[in-house]
């Protein structure tokens, strides 16, 4: 049996507004993960997984210098801060959501570190 | 041989700062100069309504508090502060400041202020050509009264004004990484196409402009494991440049938080789009190729910015009343607690069509169950107890008050509906467009008041 990892395990992510468009930025926690998370978290995901609260489009970015990936959605705010009805105006848990995506793990990683750490300090 | 740098510090990051964290930041973050974000999308909107009101108003209404608590530690300390306080009357917040000065018994202070980014007139009168990306029409495609038009202004007229000598430059609407651009071309002498060196400024200026956001605000995460040690006592950023384009982040010493490669990359990509292409009225920014590394702790060094020449267009922002907007909410609790509430929001609905009300959209949350992910929830639990809310937007005001009315009948649904609130406000809706830079003349204004003080 397969068991799956959550994104929030292997990458963090924080999200935002400018407008309407909400942007969310997936961030590997290893940089080592950047081609894997690349491979896995493609912008057909990223719809799949807001299409239900969504109007606009998914373009994802690439960012190889801190090698991550920035997710920009259109019409993804119910028309922005001034004018949605919900609760989150501004899709601050929009990358709780994609945090909580179950995925494979990485396949040719048998060690199973729970290492969350940035590679930092 | 050693660069010559200096110390930036962010002075406030919202319109609501905290004032204590921007007299911290002057008297212990060994700054030169503080830079001030004051403004979001609406709140320059809602500034202009006060102005609208009171002329002698409009300008952040926390300036008076925040310079009464920093502006006498930091002209001792020569600390010179730059920013957007002026909201939607520079002119009316750089009268504040030489208030306070007085107040304060200061013997002299330089006053900039920084006007042109307001253009309301010239949009109502129809003068200018623009195209709104909401509605792809023109100011006519706009659906309500235009109470606020600003330009997203750059660092050109409050480099002008440090040049002049200002202990305090006041502006209104530039942008949110423009009081930084500002602040190191005039401390370096950064030339308007040192295309990298202004992009190095203003991703500096992305760093500093969010606060909180880099020092460990928004980045704790105990179900994954992601710390922040004294997440109560987290300072403003303040980042240290060299005259070579060298920069480190970091934050004031021996205050809680952390600044990690790991705070600063979630910094990096905060509300930006095509990271090869970030616009500001001062640089077109290219984040692709920036390093993060680590220099000590709490201290990241960033590298690698490069720049484009800016465009000859600014981001205009056009706040417009429309409508009103009515929300409800009341708890259900208990076994089938979603149950009521769902029985409850099915009445109300039914109730809400009888009338002639007309909402151009209504929302249905249960909090606790849905309220955050809609249906893009992953996960559904059976809760104990959970709180209902509508909300409803409507372009009358009048058929708010239907969706009040029925929203007291809410207590005669389901058992044990309690703590049924309901709230009625005006929607300010903000549209934005594009907007000739040559559309926008700018002026800065700068005064020297002296205090004697003479015996009798």
């Amino acid at each position: 049996m397969t068991s799956t990892v959550k994104l929030g395990e292997v990458c963090h992510m924080r999200s935002g507004d400018k407008g309407d468009i909400s942007n969310i930025s997936l961030i590997p926690y290893d940089e080592a993960d950047y081609e894997w998370i690349g491979e896995v978290v493609t912008a057909e995901l990223v719809q799949s997984i807001f299409a239900p609260i969504i109007q606009g489009e998914v373009t994802r970015y690439e960012v190889p210098g801190i090698r991550s990936y920035n997710f920009v959605i259109t019409r993804a705010l119910g028309g922005g801060v001034s004018r949605t009805l919900a609760l989150d105006i501004h899709g601050k848990a929009y990358g709780v959501l994609l945090a909580e995506t179950e995925i494979e793990p990485r396949p040719d990683r048998n060690s199973n570190s729970n290492s969350n750490k940035e590679q930092d300090q | 041989m050693s660069v010559r740098t200096v110390r930036v510090g962010c002075g406030a990051a919202n319109a609501t700062e905290r004032v204590d964290l921007s007299l911290q930041m002057v008297e212990h973050g060994d700054v030169s100069y503080v830079g001030f974000d004051n403004l979001a999308e609406r709140t320059l909107a809602f500034a202009q309504l006060e102005r609208l009101n009171d002329p002698t108003k409009g300008y952040n209404p926390l300036l008076p508090d925040r310079l009464r608590a920093m502006l006498g530690p930091a002209l001792a300390r020569g600390v010179r502060l730059v920013g957007n306080m002026g909201a939607a009357n520079p002119e009316a917040g750089g009268d504040v400041v030489r208030q306070v000065a007085d107040e304060l018994g200061v013997p002299d202070i330089t006053v900039a202020t920084v006007t042109g980014d307001d253009v309301r007139d010239r949009v109502l009168d129809g003068e200018l050509e623009l195209t709104f990306w909401e509605t792809g029409g023109g100011v006519e495609s706009l659906p309500g009264e235009i109470v606020s038009a600003n330009a997203y202004i750059g660092a050109a007229p409050m480099l002008e004004g440090l040049g002049a000598g200002a202990d305090v430059v006041v502006a209104g609407r530039c942008s949110d990484l423009s009081p930084y651009v500002a602040i190191l071309g005039h401390e370096f002498g950064w030339k308007a196409d040192e295309w990298d060196l202004l992009a190095t400024a203003g991703v500096v200026g992305h760093f500093l402009e969010c606060g909180r956001y880099v020092t460990g605000g928004a980045h704790a995460d105990p179900y994954f494991g992601k710390d922040v040690p004294d997440i109560d006592d987290l300072s403003l950023p303040l980042a240290e440049v060299g005259e070579d384009g060298s920069v480190v982040i970091t934050k004031v010493p021996g205050t809680g938080g952390l600044v990690t490669t790991g705070s600063c990359k979630e910094q990096l990509l905060h509300e930006i789009h095509d990271p090869s292409r970030y616009l500001s009225p001062d640089v077109v920014i290219d984040v692709t190729g920036v390093r993060l590394v680590s220099d000590g702790p709490d201290r990241v060094r960033v590298t690698g910015a490069r720049g484009r020449p800016r465009t000859d267009t600014l981001k205009l922002l056009v706040g417009v009343r429309e409508g009103w907007m009515a929300e409800v909410e009341i708890s259900f609790a208990g076994h089938g607690a979603v149950d009521k509430a769902r029985q409850a929001a099915e009445s109300f609905r039914r109730r809400l069509a009888r009338t002639s009300a007309a909402f151009d959209e209504i929302r249905v949350d249960l909090i606790g169950v849905d309220s955050v992910f809609g249906a893009a929830s992953q996960r559904t639990v059976e809760p104990y107890e959970v709180r209902l809310r509508i909300a409803g937007r409507t372009p009358n005001r009048a058929d708010t008050e239907a969706f009040v009315v029925e929203a007291e009948n809410l207590w005669f649904g389901p058992i044990g509906g309690g703590g049924n609130r309901s709230t009625v406000r005006p929607v300010l809706a903000m549209y934005s467009s594009l907007i000739p830079r040559d559309q926008v003349p700018l002026s800065v204004q700068v005064t020297r008041q002296t205090r004697m003080e003479v015996a009798s």
